[in-house]
């Protein structure tokens, strides 16, 4: 196969040459052989930092395509199922996501060496976790904080808890004022007072409405559940 | 009947508190005790912990999200890992292993008697090199006349070389298109009909100039070291420029050849 560049030019000129037809290049077609020549090619670490923190899908698919081998070896290697791995690969581009935005991934040419560090210590503390009894489920789930519970790990936490996505992904589905109820209430812990003064709302029927929001996020998000299963 | 935890705006401020770690330990003792005696109780205030942490990491779930359908996507197109067939029983990957390894043996077996297979040298190297004429070409519009052309490369793009014949084929009878007969010879010669591709792309080089010359060319040379004629093949290769497109190749595949 020709190098693309090249093919371009020779059918340029040779489309021209054409006996009774007009060739025309396919702009889009173009566009896209050229889009998947470039994800095949090498990325500077400067175009992978900056890809990662946009959410560039190629450069996911990048890392994906050259780093994924390598976390699933080395899971299925220390005793790990094609499912962990392929759990664990999406583990460490998450975790490797959040280490850029938080500014703890520094590039000094060492990025494949750091990746591979996320997919041991990410597999070593799985396994850990697996050895070690569960506690009971209500315990866990309460006294736990998911999240805080080790930073380090908050990625495959997140990356597991299919019932947290699901809750993610309901939220997504809420009408923008039971969103921002919740958000108030839940996460910035406004009181009903403030929350209904904030809104403009009657104080009686935001203490309503913000039960009956929660009760339609928590419906949607069995249907999610049960509808992954 | 069970209360309304859902409805029970204490109960659902303490647990509020307890979730944010602020409740008194009094509170959260009789707390704990009415989720352990209660199943809603408890689903309630698992569903206000999952709630607060997603709400928490918005950010890192929607990043998950978009990884993880990144992921599938790519694991849709091309898996790195080999997938569900771990769940099949052992006897069935047998059975079919050796179904297959049979079907193939009888195929192989009728190749080669049917002389589609040849294994010389020379038809080694022309393999080695052969890679389809990439279709960066449409044309201008979908006028009537051109729908076999379409609709032949369109099969060319799918690798169904067997109706692009049919339909370049008829096309180019019509109009005796170079440009056709360039992608009807590559064709044949990806069918595996390489006399049929050596004639054509040789009729075509009388009437095309460079550089489409230089690609008819090279596939003609192709043909004719799968068809057996390596010093037809020797000559055609010669007659490529050597700074042109496929000259690099070509020279490469000169020095490749057995004297």
């Amino acid at each position: 196969m020709l190098p693309f560049e090249q093919q371009i030019i020779y059918f340029s000129i040779f489309s021209n040459k054409t006996v009774g037809l007009q060739y025309l290049f396919e702009r889009s077609k173009c566009l896209h052989a050229l889009q998947k020549k470039s994800e095949g090619m090498k990325y500077t670490a400067e175009a992978i930092l900056a890809g990662v923190s946009a959410q560039d899908p190629a450069i996911f698919r990048y890392l994906y395509r050259t780093h994924g081998k390598m976390i699933s070896g080395h899971v299925i290697k220390n005793s790990g199922s094609e499912e962990d791995a392929r759990e664990m690969i999406q583990i460490v581009m998450l975790e490797f996501w959040n280490a850029i935005r938080e500014g703890r991934y520094q590039e000094q040419g060492k990025m494949d060496q750091y990746i591979y560090q996320l997919a041991a210590n990410n597999w070593r503390y799985e396994l850990r976790r697996r050895r070690n009894q569960p506690q009971s489920g209500l315990e866990q789930a309460l006294m736990t904080e998911m999240a805080d519970e080790s930073e380090e790990h908050t990625a495959a936490a997140i990356v597991k808890d299919q019932y947290l996505n699901a809750i993610h992904q309901a939220l997504g589905k809420l009408e923008t004022t039971c969103r921002e109820i919740i958000q108030l209430y839940h996460l910035q812990e406004v009181n009903l007072q403030e929350v209904a003064q904030r809104l403009q709302y009657d104080y009686n029927n935001l203490r309503k409405r913000i039960f009956d929001c929660r009760k339609k996020l928590k419906k949607i998000t069995e249907q999610l559940l049960n509808h992954a299963t | 009947m069970q209360p309304d935890y859902n409805n029970d705006f204490d109960f659902q401020n303490k647990l509020r508190a307890l979730v944010s770690g602020e409740l008194p330990t009094e509170d959260r003792a009789a707390l704990m005790e009415t989720l352990r005696q209660s199943t809603a109780a408890a689903d309630e205030a698992v569903f206000s912990q999952k709630l607060v942490s997603a709400l928490k990491h918005q950010d890192l779930l929607a990043a998950n999200a978009f990884i993880g359908a990144v992921i599938a996507q790519e694991e849709a197109t091309d898996p790195l890992l080999p997938g569900a067939s771990k769940s099949k029983p052992k006897w069935r990957f047998w059975l079919l292993s050796l179904t297959l390894a049979g079907l193939l043996g009888v195929a192989f077996y009728g190749a080669v008697v049917a002389g589609w297979l040849d294994f010389s040298t020379t038809s080694r190297l022309a393999n080695q090199y052969l890679t389809p004429l990439e279709n960066v070409l449409i044309t201008t519009d979908s006028r009537s006349a051109f729908a076999e052309l379409d609709q032949g490369m369109a099969a060319y793009d799918q690798q169904n070389y067997q109706q692009a014949i049919t339909l370049l084929g008829s096309y180019y009878q019509r109009t005796a298109d170079v440009n056709a007969g360039l992608f009807l010879g590559v064709s044949h010669l990806l069918s595996g009909d390489a006399p049929a591709a050596a004639a054509l792309l040789e009729t075509c080089a009388a009437q095309a100039d460079y550089p489409a010359l230089e690609a008819i060319q090279w596939y003609w040379a192709l043909a004719c070291l799968k068809d057996g004629q390596p010093d037809r093949a020797r000559s055609l290769l010669n007659k490529i420029p050597a700074d042109g497109i496929y000259g690099a190749q070509a020279l490469k595949l000169l020095n490749e050849l057995p004297q």
